[in-house]
């Protein structure tokens, strides 16, 4: 659906994006993160054909994006600072979305009023901050977009909110398809509803992941042997992180659980444990020293 | 859905108007309050005098053209606000709609709120020419030039600030740059004219300053507008239209190839940035000579002047470019800059075109003006003229130093060649010293192709002449005309005599309380000239007729006259017509009485108003009670002043 191909882009002789590259496919919620200033801002606006990329491709079912309404038209994004027509109220800016996207949908837009319960008569930019976000998702639900482009969605929300944004968020998802691009810097904040996961640091994309694969694919190790541990015990395995706290050793390594399982108590060990690891964790060990750089990013 | 692809929007209209709606609201009661309203208050007030309004923007000039220039500026920053503010800018360039498209829509709306005013305006000035008497303030057609030339100029000023819009990332620099653009052709004229004066000898500034530069501007042009019979020539407003439409696509360009990410950035363009820095820079240079080489004069002001402004244009530029105070530590450009351009003024000095050397071949040549004034339009055809004023030219050219380039003051001489290939050469100089080119002056302002250009009395013919009027000119007034034909023929022949035998010298003496000839023809039509001293044969006549007494200021209209000699040139803290300080000086043996009536006669043909350095100055006290005074420029002292200030 959404194929990002060896982008790049400067701003004002910054290198934001460099050579980067990603895919979402259609009916998944992507979870873009990264600290601040490593160029989501950025990346989200070339997706969106709102900047255009200085190498590389955009493509949106392999049509280029910027300056191409029909795409556009399918494409949906909500800012991480909003911006409403001054003096409109939610029902005028309603109407304008209605003239713009095709795609609109008056029912949903009835509907969703009994979501949110904000008045659509009054002024949004007299709206609080929260407010102004949920009169946006109200717009972007009721234009029925094929994509959905989020920058840093769940600021502002209080947490019923966030519930009730993301379960209107994979119901869509679920329902008819939608496909999610939604940036963060707070790994927690979107674990729950992402599938796959990519970090952009420094404009550079240094990790992809399908979350599913990642939670059942690393695991945290104890072990412990009598006397020596044997030499070459890790034989062909991909350690990420290992320890030796006394005579236990930790370690983190990549493979499936059972064929760990296997390998492990193969070179008889006295203690063998196979601990729960979290998201943040495979993070930080998956990335070695690029991880620690990262660390804070994921908390 | 069709509506949905077409290019007009509905929402986006609303949406225009409700974000500028104001500024169209603004220039309709702006109007209607200066030019209705206006006609309304005229036509009804009884006791107005009657005052000539030469045309629809005549009434409330000022504010007309205020708002000419204001409204479609402020209009065009309100409408393309969007592009300023990056929120805003995200926004409507996330919609799935086309710059292009929405450039259009914008575009329009704001058209449109500038056209809808001036036309309602215009209706409401039909309708009011058709219920109320105001055939004296305009006719239908007024009305329809006003609304032409108003919507042909609004237009464009609009066209430049989108243009302007598009470039730029700021609403201010939007504002700022737009009138530049719009004042930037005349005032760059006018700057670059100043500033090659001081560069290059001979260089006819006076000449394309009175061509004025304000046609170039619509800013300028528009405030001649309620001076102006018909304000618009038809020429004009096909340049503004199409000026229009280029900066039109222009704008679309610029658009389509803008990168949004300059959202607030002064030049959104970076491949700009350099040509503005250094555009304000050159600017700032010239503003600077202008100033300094204007006010003051001299070589080292005027480079002074330069390099002050180019640094202060860099640093200027600079800070609106980086959006910072702190640019001290840029100056790298600006130093390449000053190079390059100190190179340009030495080439300039050593005159690398050989402009300041340059005099047209005779053979080329077809006729050739010389005048102190840039406007006439006589020129010398015959050959031995021409030739000399070739050689005058070519011996100012050689005498003239440095020093010659940068002065202000001496007096003017304007060449003008017309060459045989249709070319001209234009030169004007400032002569310090215009005695030196005497020997080149006298015969070619004593010869007869300039006196009957100069003179128009010479070429008419006395059948013409209804009535003569002599009237004196000082603190009396007195006047002798004659009707009869047979004095006219003799005046008039007597006058001609006069002109044929006045010599160089006393053309150029400006001498003070010269008469007043004033001629009446039978078209109606007057003529005027001085009575100069120097016209003996009219005096002698009117002598004869016992009329000169009227004619003339005399010593008979004096008591005294009083001589004060100067000390070291210098000027008085007091006035010269100051009784006390003048009985001062007459105790000090500083000033002379004079009551003789021949010494006196003597000091009234001589005398002069001029301001030029001089060693005498002269106060006449009138039998009236009146006073006068002047001075006695050295060629005109006469031999008993200097007599007697020499015994002394």
């Amino acid at each position: 659906m959404i194929e990002v191909k060896n982008v790049s882009k400067t701003l004002d002789n910054m290198d934001v994006l460099t050579n980067v590259n990603f895919a979402v496919k259609r009916g998944s919620i992507y979870g873009l993160l990264g600290s601040n200033g490593a160029g989501k801002t950025t990346l989200l606006k070339l997706v969106t054909g709102i900047l255009l990329q200085d190498e590389g491709d955009i493509l949106i079912s392999h049509q280029s994006v910027f300056e191409n309404p029909p795409v556009k038209n399918r494409i949906v994004f909500i800012a991480d600072t909003l911006y409403y027509f001054p003096q409109y109220t939610v029902k005028q800016m309603a109407n304008f979305y209605r003239s713009v996207y095709s795609t609109w949908d008056e029912k949903r837009y009835e509907k969703l009023k009994d979501v949110f319960e904000i008045d659509e008569s009054k002024k949004v930019q007299k709206f609080s901050k929260g407010m102004q976000r949920q009169v946006a998702f109200w717009l972007s639900f009721s234009a029925m977009p094929e994509i959905l482009v989020l920058d840093e969605p769940i600021d502002g929300l209080d947490p019923v909110m966030r519930r009730k944004i993301k379960n209107l968020i994979v119901q869509d998802v679920a329902d008819r398809g939608m496909t999610v691009l939604i940036s963060s810097h707070n790994l927690r904040e979107i674990e729950d509803i992402c599938d796959h996961i990519g970090i952009l640091h420094k404009g550079e994309m240094i990790l992809e992941k399908d979350l599913d694969d990642l939670k059942s694919d690393i695991h945290k190790i104890q072990v412990a042997f009598k006397g020596k541990t044997p030499e070459n015990l890790f034989g062909n395995l991909r350690v990420l992180y290992k320890e030796e706290r006394g005579s236990v050793l930790l370690c983190i390594v990549a493979g499936d659980q059972e064929m760990l399982t296997e390998h492990f108590t193969r070179s008889n060990p006295v203690i063998y444990d196979m601990l729960p690891l979290t998201l943040e964790e495979i993070f930080i060990y998956e990335m070695g020293d690029a991880g620690y750089a990262i660390k804070n990013i994921l908390v | 859905m069709p509506s949905k692809t077409s290019w007009f929007s509905k929402e986006i209209a609303f949406q225009n108007l409700r974000t500028v709606g104001w500024v169209g609201f603004v220039y309709l009661a702006g109007l209607l309050f200066a030019v209705p309203l206006k006609i309304i208050m005229l036509a009804t007030d009884d006791n107005q005098y009657f005052v000539r309004f030469e045309n629809l923007f005549s009434f409330n000039a000022d504010l007309q053209w205020f708002l000419t220039c204001v409204i479609p500026v402020l209009l065009s920053i309100f409408l393309f606000r969007y592009l300023q503010v990056k929120n805003a800018s995200d926004l409507i360039h996330s919609l799935p709609i086309k710059r292009t498209r929405i450039f259009n829509q914008y575009l329009i709306m704001g058209i449109l709120m500038l056209i809808i005013p001036v036309v309602l305006t215009g209706i409401t000035l039909l309708i009011l020419h058709s219920v109320m008497d105001v055939t004296d303030y305009y006719s239908l057609k007024d009305v329809l030039y006003w609304l032409l030339d108003t919507i042909i100029t609004d237009l464009l000023i609009f066209m430049s600030g989108v243009l302007v819009a598009m470039i730029t990332g700021l609403s201010a620099v939007q504002g700022g740059l737009t009138y530049v653009l719009l004042l930037f052709p005349a005032g760059i004229g006018v700057l670059i004219s100043y500033n090659l004066k001081f560069l290059l000898t001979g260089f006819p500034y006076d000449y394309f300053t009175d061509k004025s530069f304000d046609k170039i501007s619509p800013i300028s042009q528009a405030l001649n507008f309620p001076n102006m019979k018909s304000p618009m020539s038809v020429i004009e407003i096909i340049i503004y239209l199409i000026l229009a439409v280029v900066f039109y696509f222009g704008s679309i360009m610029i658009y389509k190839k803008r990168k949004l990410e300059a959202v607030s950035q002064a030049i959104a363009f970076s491949q700009l940035r350099p040509v503005f820095k250094y555009s304000m820079t050159f600017c700032f240079m010239l503003l600077g000579g202008f100033y300094f080489g204007g006010f003051q004069g001299g070589f080292f002001w005027i480079i002074f002047g330069y390099i002050i402004g180019s640094l202060i244009g860099y640093l200027i530029a600079e800070m609106i470019l980086h959006k910072t105070w702190r640019v001290l530590t840029r100056l790298k450009g600006y130093v390449i800059y000053a190079v390059i351009f100190a190179v340009v003024f030495g080439l300039f000095q050593f005159d690398i075109t050989g402009y300041e050397k340059r005099v047209p071949k005779v053979a080329n040549i077809e006729s050739v003006y010389l005048n102190n004034h840039p406007r006439g339009k006589k020129f010398f055809e015959e050959p031995q003229n021409i030739e000399l004023v070739r050689n005058l030219h070519e011996k100012i050219i050689g005498s003239q130093g440095t020093a010659g380039k940068t002065s202000k003051y001496g007096d003017p001489l304007f060449f003008v060649y017309k060459l045989k290939n249709g070319d001209k050469v234009m030169r004007e100089y400032r002569l310090q010293d215009k005695d030196r080119y005497i020997a080149y002056l006298k015969p070619l302002y004593e010869s007869n192709e300039y006196k009957q250009a100069h003179y128009k009395l010479l070429s008419v013919n006395v059948d013409m002449v209804d009535k003569i009027t002599i009237s004196t000119n000082g603190r009396v007034t007195r006047s002798v005309s004659f009707v009869d034909p047979k004095d006219i023929i003799a005046a008039i022949s007597n006058l001609k005599d006069d002109i044929e035998n006045e010599t160089y010298e006393d053309m150029t003496f400006e001498h003070g309380a010269d008469s007043n000839v004033e001629i009446l023809l039978k078209n109606d039509k007057r003529m005027h000239l001085d009575f100069k001293p120097s016209y003996s044969n009219l005096k002698k006549w009117l002598k004869a007729k016992g009329q000169l007494k009227n004619a003339v200021v005399n010593a008979n209209d004096i008591s005294s006259a009083i001589v004060i000699r100067k000390n070291n040139h210098s000027s008085y803290k007091t006035s010269l017509t100051n009784k006390a300080w003048i009985k001062k000086m007459l105790n000090k043996g500083q000033a002379l009485k004079v009551t003789n009536k021949d010494k006196i006669e003597m000091c009234l043909d001589n005398f002069s108003w001029g301001s030029v350095k001089s060693r005498y100055d002269v106060v006449f006290n009138y039998k009236n009670g009146n006073m006068d005074s002047g001075i006695f420029d050295g060629k005109h002292t006469p031999a008993f002043v200097e007599q007697y200030f020499n015994g002394k």
